[in-house]
């Protein structure tokens, strides 16, 4: 079946996703979204990915300052790793047939 | 097949409920310190918050844990700030009174859970809080294993964390028996 799917490009359609970094709203809206489909929603899919983590796998760095060595994560010197926050984004997939109608249905 | 979102508001409430307990309470309430007691609540507690850990730098260790609160803080549910002289602070923010009532029902059902680890464990370093942590993640281990002996877990300790002495975990280790965590033969 998925095979066929892909094979025929009458793969499932994706009608709804927040953004890669939700805020409480967006991921409110995203639950709605889904109980207002149910019955068309063949999938829903979860994208999770940490492009830095901040915790005990944090990257320690040397750091001399007045000729004493302090050690000091990367996360805490550097604004860039700072604001790669984790990807939690949701998506919401239907079947091609349903696609008109759940875009009816979400707009 | 279920088809829904798996959202942490439950696990988001327990750091939420953590960082407003805590704030004249620990020492130093930072990511360490986090790990550590939502390790304690969940094996010893048994409050359902399905992180796995893993033994890591510091004692067990959760990955997943560590990216919630990255998560939670980027929605305004806790203030992280570096200190030079203390290193990461969780700190309450706007929204987290907001996220903890969010997550009522779970904390309502766990509250005596959550304030005994406060109570027992809330005044510890991220240091005492290590060594707790990884004697009974090394418990645990043991029980698995059939083989709880004092002297084996204290050993295997040792091992792990060598930069604390005979003495550090044998101490420890008393206390956490004495306080009924763990029960070493």
């Amino acid at each position: 079946m998925p095979g066929r799917i892909l094979k025929s490009r009458e793969h499932y359609r994706c009608i709804y996703h927040t953004p890669e970094i939700p805020d409480e709203d967006d991921l409110d809206k995203a639950s709605m979204v889904l109980e207002k489909l149910t019955g068309l929603v063949a999938f829903v899919d979860e994208a999770k990915k940490s492009w830095y983590s901040a915790g005990e796998e944090d990257i320690m760095i040397v750091k001399t300052r007045d000729n004493l060595e302090e050690i000091l994560p990367l996360s805490s010197m550097s604004t860039v790793v700072k604001g790669l926050l984790p990807v939690r984004q949701r998506r919401i997939y239907v079947p091609k047939n349903d696609k008109v109608k759940a875009e009816l249905i979400v707009n | 097949m279920v088809i829904q979102f798996a959202e942490r508001w439950n696990q988001y409430g327990v750091i939420a409920d953590l960082a407003l307990k805590l704030k004249d309470v620990s020492p130093q309430f930072g990511k360490t310190v986090l790990q550590k007691l939502v390790y304690i609540l969940q094996e010893i507690y048994n409050v359902p918050c399905e992180y796995d850990y893993i033994l890591y730098n510091y004692g067990p260790y959760s990955g997943d844990l560590s990216e919630d609160l990255s998560f939670f803080a980027s929605m305004g549910g806790v203030k992280v700030e570096w200190s030079q002289s203390m290193g990461y602070k969780i700190l309450p923010a706007d929204k987290t009174e907001h996220f903890r009532q969010r997550a009522k029902g779970f904390l309502d059902q766990y509250e005596d859970k959550v304030n005994a680890v406060v109570s027992n464990f809330g005044g510890m370093t991220a240091r005492d809080l290590e060594l707790r942590s990884t004697i009974i993640y090394v418990y645990k281990e043991s029980l698995r294993n059939s083989t709880t002996d004092k002297n084996d877990i204290i050993s295997r300790v040792r091992d792990i964390k060598p930069h604390f002495s005979l003495d550090e975990i044998s101490d420890a280790l008393a206390q956490l028996t004495k306080a009924g965590v763990v029960k070493p033969d």
